[in-house]
């Protein structure tokens, strides 16, 4: 029998690791965090990505804060916040700001270690006082991309989660094949892309479901350097 | 399909939320054993406009819904402290 230290895992795995066994991948440390970043060739990458691409996107760190003076405390770090509740905004620093509800916001750093992170910044600053309260972040998190998007939605959600029907800057929590996800829409880097984070419990279940049907539809996972160009 | 609003969501299919139960006010606290009793172990189960808690799970808000019990009509629904803005 192996000794815990021997059995424990040295880095830190993505959430949905567990999904992942037996194929052939090209792993990767991306801040920190070990995560499968090439899927298949080039080309079929592209093409998966163009119909339905399916990227991991766990390991960009997260910040979460909550309370009644959660929202000062963002402005006094120097950051601008969404004004209502289930919005977000692009800080300048390139890091997204959700707003959960009233009090509560999640923040991701930008993707890209030449950027400075946010997320550490504020975890270093923050400090426990009465109306502000740290939210530990380890959802498993997503990109989702492609013409076929609208019909992956249409088969496990109930509302409408077109890019038209989100807006511009609307944070959704719903549900998304029985599992509570936060989703929103964003173009980044000239790509429409969706953004999803769910329990970090339910990443391999949620990555075998989009991915079975993004194989349907000729789509399927890509490595994270396919949206972000700084993990190319 | 069966739809419920949450005041901060918006509609959503009532498999998203979890019913709490009826709002009810608690007795006062130097109440009789007899009315404690009376308000942990009773309800009103009568058809009729009631008050209810319940939970949009996605996003973890707790709110109030009016609703008929009788026909299953909600009448509106609001966050707790905020019925006049309803």
């Amino acid at each position: 029998m192996k000794l815990n230290s021997e059995m424990q895992t040295e880095k830190l795995m993505t959430p949905i690791a567990h999904a992942l066994h037996g194929q052939d991948l090209l792993w990767d440390d991306i801040n920190g965090m070990r995560q499968a970043t090439r899927f298949a060739t080039d080309e079929i990458e592209l093409a998966r990505k163009a119909v339905l691409g399916l990227a991991d996107a766990s390991a960009l760190r997260k910040f979460g804060v909550k309370g009644a003076n959660a929202a000062q405390w963002l402005q006094q770090q120097g950051l601008v916040i969404p004004e209502a509740a289930n919005r977000w905004v692009v800080s300048a620093a390139g890091c997204l700001i959700l707003r959960l509800g009233n009090t509560e916001f999640l923040i991701e750093d930008a993707a890209g270690t030449a950027t400075e992170s946010v997320c550490e910044r504020l975890s270093l600053a923050f400090s426990a006082q009465p109306g502000l309260y740290l939210v530990p972040h380890v959802e498993a998190a997503f990109v989702l991309s492609g013409t076929a998007v609208a019909q992956l939605f249409s088969e496990v959600c109930s509302i409408d989660l077109t890019r038209v029907a989100l807006g511009g800057k609307d944070v959704v929590m719903t549900q998304f094949a029985g599992v509570s996800v936060v989703l929103m829409h964003q173009d980044l880097e000239e790509e429409s892309l969706f953004r999803l984070w769910c329990d970090s419990s339910y990443g391999p279940y949620m990555w075998d479901v989009i991915a079975g049907i993004a194989h349907e539809h000729s789509g399927g996972p890509v490595g994270i350097g396919r949206y972000f160009s700084a993990y190319k | 399909m069966k739809l419920l609003t949450c005041p901060v969501n918006g509609t959503r299919p009532l498999s998203e939320f979890v019913f709490g139960g009826e709002l009810r006010q608690p007795p006062a606290a130097d109440c009789s054993d007899q009315v404690w009793a009376h308000y942990v172990h009773n309800r009103n189960g009568a058809p009729g406009l009631k008050q209810e808690w319940w939970y949009h799970a996605p996003s973890g808000t707790w709110f109030i819904a009016e609703r008929n019990t009788l026909t299953d009509q909600v009448i509106r629904t609001y966050l707790k402290g905020q019925e006049s803005q309803a």
